[in-house]
């Protein structure tokens, strides 16, 4: 055992928190080292200041707690607790809510999912969603409505007609 | 609170359950509701409690106060004790950590104090010996207790003053057995050597207390 080993045991053997195999190592440390011997003795006058203080101690000794404790228990258990929170309730409103806004986002745009048949109006311009093509036809626009639309570059209506945009602007 | 001073016959008590009902059967009736139960819980353990908390606070309505509030926060806590582990470490945990946060809490209100009461006097370096003064062996052991690690110094008072055996401290603290028995060599260490430069005895060769102990013992 080496001398760094024997004083920290020795720190530990001297309130007997070693082993035994470990007290007779430590044993036949102290027996062939001076140094350690005179280590072992300084452990044992440190401990027992410790001892001694703590066998003359004058400890102040409490009342029992309990009598002001069950009071305070009686409050805690009388006191309205707060509910914990409830996953499930709060699932529950978020999907009604879903479903309001759903059904109300419907009924302000009826050409969507309400009336399907304008979809298929002869002649419509229509719209095809790539990601489901084929099923989710929607029509923009009439033909009549595309033939009174104005061009991109026409000027503002003015008197009821378009203006031809060809046509210099001469105002 | 009223509190009485008496010498204290030395129990030799533990963390383990005493004759009657077994913690945890008082635990389990605690926990449908019965209030006699966790009061007899509380008697079982409020002495032994209060004498650990006042190792650290000094005060004892302030011992008993922490003492209230462990027992109150554990009431709370009933649900999350596991059956299967002791009763007693799990209550000690929560009071010590309780004591702790209430230690830590005051040294930093003491270290705002410091920059409100600019022109208090300075108080002794307690590594000095102060030869007007002669305190008596409890004060003497408490100030070179208070020189020492707060993590070395509670492995030193529940083993050598309040004679918690390592692996009641281990389970009080949460840590390795090995862990504990690290500190408290340390600790003894660190409580010989201080105790020795105040009373002018020869110390450990080769001793002084390092930092370099503050890492080595997180196993």
């Amino acid at each position: 055992m080496k001398c760094k080993t024997a004083k920290h045991q020795m720190a530990l053997a001297v309130g007997e928190d070693l082993t035994p195999a470990e007290i007779q190592e430590l044993h036949r440390h102290l027996q062939d080292c001076s140094n350690c011997q005179q280590t072992w003795e300084q452990h044992q006058r440190g401990f027992a200041v410790l001892q001694h203080s703590r066998t003359n101690e004058t400890r102040p000794k409490s009342d029992s707690v309990w009598p002001t404790l069950s009071q305070r228990l009686r409050e805690h258990d009388a006191a309205p607790q707060r509910g914990e929170f409830n996953g499930w309730i709060a699932a529950l409103a978020v999907t009604a809510a879903c479903v309001v806004l759903f059904v109300f986002s419907f009924e302000d745009s009826p050409s969507l999912a309400l009336h399907p048949q304008r979809g298929v109006s002869s002649g419509g311009t229509m719209v095809t969603s790539p990601s489901n093509s084929g099923q989710t036809v929607r029509p923009l626009l009439r033909r009549d409505e595309v033939q009174t639309m104005r061009p991109y570059n026409a000027a503002p209506k003015v008197d009821g007609s378009l203006r031809d945009p060809k046509l210099p602007v001469t105002e | 609170m009223m509190t009485m001073l008496e010498h204290d016959a030395q129990t030799d008590e533990s963390l383990h359950e005493s004759s009657g009902s077994s913690d945890a059967r008082l635990v389990e009736a605690a926990r449908r509701g019965d209030q006699a139960a966790y009061g007899e819980l509380v008697q079982r353990y409020e002495h032994r409690l209060a004498r650990v908390i006042h190792r650290f606070v000094h005060d004892m309505d302030m011992a008993e106060d922490l003492a209230q509030e462990t027992f109150l926060k554990v009431y709370e806590r009933l649900e999350q004790f596991d059956s299967s582990r002791r009763f007693g470490p799990w209550l000690f945990r929560i009071g010590v950590n309780l004591t702790l946060d209430y230690l830590r809490r005051k040294k930093r209100r003491g270290r705002w104090s410091l920059f409100t009461d600019r022109f208090k006097d300075k108080s002794p370096d307690p590594a000095v010996a102060d030869p007007r003064k002669a305190l008596d062996l409890q004060q003497e052991v408490q100030k070179v207790l208070q020189m020492i690690p707060e993590k070395y110094r509670i492995v030193l008072a529940l083993r050598d003053l309040e004679n918690f055996s390592t692996s009641e401290i281990a389970a009080v603290l949460h840590r390795k057995e090995a862990t504990i028995r690290w500190r408290l060599a340390e600790a003894r260490h660190r409580f010989q050597y201080y105790w020795g430069k105040r009373h002018g005895t020869a110390m450990p060769e080769n001793f002084t207390p390092s930092e370099s102990a503050e890492s080595k013992d997180e196993m």
